[in-house]
């Protein structure tokens, strides 16, 4: 299917900038729009979480949009591909150790835990371009093969659940960067900052076959 | 591996251009001598272009940045018109404001005079939004007797805090990154502070972007290997030298700096 | 300075990057040019590209022209192996030789096609030139700028939406890599054609000095109405594996097209940039900033294509680089500077770790048509001091004292 017929649901729950990432789908040749109410997310063929701040006020601000059950249902039962990115990601985990320990939706599982400073070399938070070894293939990604991508963050994918990590990253530790469990994809990363590299992610997250 | 990263400065002024007001990028000089040099969203595709790693845009018209429209339409340009990383400041006053230069396309968010005047602002922030969109912006003069103290309001106020001691606090109040310009040396092209930068980066555990001074793309290097800084960023070197982020690239890469490769 | 063991470039090259055992990114550039790229695989592509446009238009494509050796031989390989009908545009900068000119008509007249020149304001390009050199060491601002720009709003203009260049930037620098088809695309145009500066930069930059139609030719046009157009803008090199040795003996023989001295260029280089008068001192401001020019170029090609051996080519820089070309003069007029004020201002573009020394400069020869060089259009001293003044109240130098 063209990515033309893309249309991409961008979850707006008022955590974060979705401007880039509208930017970002539409060169792309997709179709991007913001998802506020349960009606909206049957007419998309993708969804997108976004996520800028901490754990759990964002949580918080996705809870209460009341969304979430009907987000479940076209994301588990219906599978429609969707990606979480940056915070997004971190929120389809089991729990957050952030500031106290948040619950997270647990569709991908996992724990997230805080990178620890090791200075000189491991400084916190992880600010600036690394490379992401690819685990399995993803779109033009061949499996193994790494690439540069942007990263902004204090706290990490360290357990993510077998089989399900996409791509890796190391900053002191190695940490999961991109998982992957059927239609959800997620990454600790932000692909609509990270130029060339970054679109071609998309591309393969736009590539993944909608719900009929 | 993590890489060292590269980061234009985009100094903003507002400008009455016909009827309307305009941003228009700016460069300064001991944070005065204001020359204008073009157009931000024109220089921030060109940068973009040349693979710069990510921008900072800073309002130096002290202006209060979360009600100034100009400023937020451009910011929501950038973040509309190119895919780089962006941390905004100048003018940032409280909590919300971060959430609204947020909303409208910056990654991150810098403060500088509110870091001295209403340092609670940072750990607040940081809870909010967490860390990694908190910067923290020092300003620095050295003393007759060589010490470096904190200055605000455009660097021209003297604060009495020493650089270091101050580096430390706004670590412990949660900031996720620090700024570090010494003012001096702003656009005089004399180098960067080594010696100061490697204190403050041997002093705090979370990165350090080194500011004030390039004049060759060693200097780039040099803060980079020997002050420890994690990312250079630099206003005036790009606008009046034949010298594009590609070419310091090149420099830093064959310096045996770990560096962003090009696709 | 450090330098590519193979080919000898500086590290003050632009982009040039070394790997473990010294070599450059640009002999490795070569490299992959000569043995991953398959180029009957391109060659396909390329009739696949002509054949979705051609017949369409009032004209199958735009060769931007320049009556040098890679703009002539791309406009005679289009019209001799596609039968092409093109729109040759060209962008006349006001310093073209005699003999480029003859050129141009030999070559126009023989393969029979349309040629649009345009040439602009030269007061604007005056003040131009001024401003880029001292704000970037390089006063072709105007020229890279109208170059890459004209053509694209003759596209627009005369909606033809193929756009076909010559060679690729990836022959000589790493901005681009022959891994791709090398898109000349607003992208490139800011990554390595307008030095970092756009028109509306400019247009801040001479403090409103011009009127601001007067910089529409070096403009890129908007990508909105370039998508519209359906355009494609190509380098024909992308396609067709670049020899220049080879090409410019075809085109000597099946157009006439004639080489040239050239300002402080070995004499065997006589293809190489012979269509601008200013080229001697454009080279020449190469060196004092980057301690390499032309002749160490040429020689690196040379090398690459097992042509010439580090030693020999050594011999022949060392005679004819770095020398003090007689066009300064008539450069000096049109700028209204002084030599002591166009060192100053090239001095403070070095780029580290070069440091030029004046001492050591030898006067270059003068070329056989030096004398029929047009040196009419000095600027006043009056205007360009003001400019210059300017500058030096703002400028950035390394070894400034502290205020």
């Amino acid at each position: 299917m063209a990515a033309g017929k893309r249309r991409v649901g961008i979850i707006d729950y008022e955590a974060g900038n979705v401007r880039s990432i509208e930017n970002a789908l539409e060169h792309l040749g997709a179709r991007a729009e913001r998802v506020t109410r349960e009606a909206e997310l049957s007419e998309v063929t993708h969804l997108l979480l976004p996520g800028v701040g901490a754990f759990g006020h964002c949580a918080q601000k996705l809870e209460a949009t009341g969304l979430v059950p009907a987000l479940r249902h076209a994301v588990i039962e219906e599978g429609t591909p969707m990606l979480g990115i940056c915070v997004g990601m971190q929120l389809l985990a089991d729990r957050s150790e952030e500031l106290g320990g948040h619950a997270g939706l647990g569709w991908i599982g996992g724990t997230v835990r805080p990178i620890l400073p090791a200075p000189p070399m491991v400084r916190v938070p992880h600010v600036g371009w690394n490379d992401v070894r690819f685990e399995e293939a993803f779109g033009d990604f061949a499996a193994g093969s790494s690439a540069d991508f942007y990263f902004d963050h204090s706290f990490a994918y360290h357990d993510p659940r077998e089989g399900r990590v996409l791509g890796s990253c190391e900053h002191g530790t190695r940490f999961a960067a991109a998982l992957r469990h059927g239609n959800l994809v997620s990454a600790q990363f932000h692909p609509e900052k990270s130029q060339a590299a970054g679109l071609r992610f998309l591309a393969a997250f736009l590539a993944m076959d909608p719900k009929c | 591996m993590l890489k060292k990263r590269i980061v234009p400065k985009l100094l903003i002024k507002h400008r009455q251009l016909g009827s309307q007001v305009r941003p228009v990028l700016v460069t300064t000089r001991g944070y005065s001598d204001i020359r204008d040099v073009g157009d931000p969203i024109s220089q921030a595709k060109i940068y973009e272009a040349q693979f710069a790693d990510e921008l900072i845009v800073l309002n130096i018209d002290g202006t209060e940045i979360a009600g100034d429209e100009v400023m937020l339409s451009l910011i929501e340009r950038l973040a509309s018109e190119t895919f780089m990383p962006l941390a905004v400041g100048g003018g940032v006053r409280k909590p919300a404001d971060f959430g609204v230069l947020l909303s409208r396309g910056a990654d991150k968010v810098t403060i500088n005079r509110m870091a001295v005047e209403q340092p609670a602002l940072i750990t607040e922030a940081a809870a909010r939004y967490g860390a990694q969109c908190v910067v923290v912006s020092i300003d620095y003069r050295k003393g007759p007797d060589g010490r470096a103290e904190v200055h605000i309001d455009h660097a021209s106020r003297p604060t009495g805090l020493d650089v270091l001691d101050f580096a430390r606090r706004v670590f412990e109040l949660g900031a996720g990154e620090i700024l570090l310009t010494d003012a001096d040396r702003d656009g005089n092209g004399q180098g960067i502070d080594i010696e100061t930068l490697r204190a403050v980066t041997d002093a705090v555990p979370i990165p350090v972007i080194a500011s004030g001074g390039c004049g060759l793309s060693a200097h780039f290097a040099q803060a980079l290997a020997d002050g420890g800084a994690e990312a250079v960023a630099a206003g005036t070197f790009f606008c009046f030298r034949d010298q594009n982020p590609m070419q310091a690239r090149a420099h830093v890469r064959n310096a045996g700096i770990p560096i962003r490769a090009e696709v | 300075m450090k330098r590519c063991v193979p080919c000898g470039l500086p590290e003050t090259h632009e982009t040039i990057s070394f790997d473990k055992d010294s070599v450059c990114n640009i002999c490795r550039g070569q490299e992959y040019r000569n043995e991953q790229v398959d180029w009957d695989a391109q060659k396909l592509a390329l009739d696949a590209l002509i054949g979705e446009y051609r017949g369409r238009y009032d004209y199958d494509c735009i060769i931007p022209f320049s009556g040098g050796k890679d703009s002539t031989w791309t406009l005679y390989y289009l019209v001799k192996e596609y039968g092409l009908k093109p729109l040759v545009v060209r962008f006349d900068h006001g310093f073209m030789r005699p003999n480029l000119e003859e050129n141009v008509m030999k070559t126009s007249r023989t393969l029979g096609v349309d040629v649009l020149s345009f040439r602009p304001n030269w007061k604007v390009v005056q003040k131009l030139m001024l401003q880029s050199f001292l704000e970037k060491g390089d006063f072709c601002w105007h020229c890279h700028t109208g170059i890459g720009s004209y053509p694209m709003w003759i596209a627009l203009e005369k909606k033809i939406p193929l756009i076909l260049w010559g060679e690729p930037s990836a022959e000589y620098t790493s901005y681009f890599s022959y891994e791709n088809v090398e898109e000349v695309d607003e992208k490139r145009f800011n990554r390595i054609t307008n030095l970092g500066i756009s028109a509306d930069d400019m247009y801040v930059r001479l403090g409103g000095n011009v009127d601001h139609r007067d910089l529409k030719p070096y403009t890129y046009p908007p990508l909105k109405e370039l998508r519209e157009l359906n355009y494609r803008s190509v380098c024909l090199g992308s396609y067709v594996k670049w020899d220049v040795k080879k090409q410019s003996e075809i085109i000597g023989r099946e157009l006439g097209w004639k080489g040239d001295e050239v300002e402080n260029v070995p004499p065997q280089y006589r293809y190489e940039k012979i269509e601008c008068a200013m080229q001697g001192v454009r080279d020449y401001i190469k060196y004092i900033k980057r301690g390499y020019s032309r002749p160490s170029h040429l020689v690196a090609i040379d090398i690459r294509n097992g042509r010439m051996s580090r030693n020999e080519g050594q011999h022949l820089i060392e005679e004819y680089e770095g020398k003090r070309p007689p066009s300064l003069d008539i450069f000096l007029d049109f700028i209204g500077m002084t030599e002591a004020e166009f060192m100053e201002v090239a001095m403070s573009h070095q780029v580290s770790p070069y440091v030029h020394d004046p001492a050591q400069t030898q006067p270059g020869a003068k070329t056989h048509d030096f004398d029929k060089w047009i040196r009419q259009g000095a600027m006043e001293r009056e205007a360009s001091q003001e400019v210059l003044k300017r500058w030096r109240e703002q400028q950035v130098r390394a070894d400034a004292k502290q205020s």
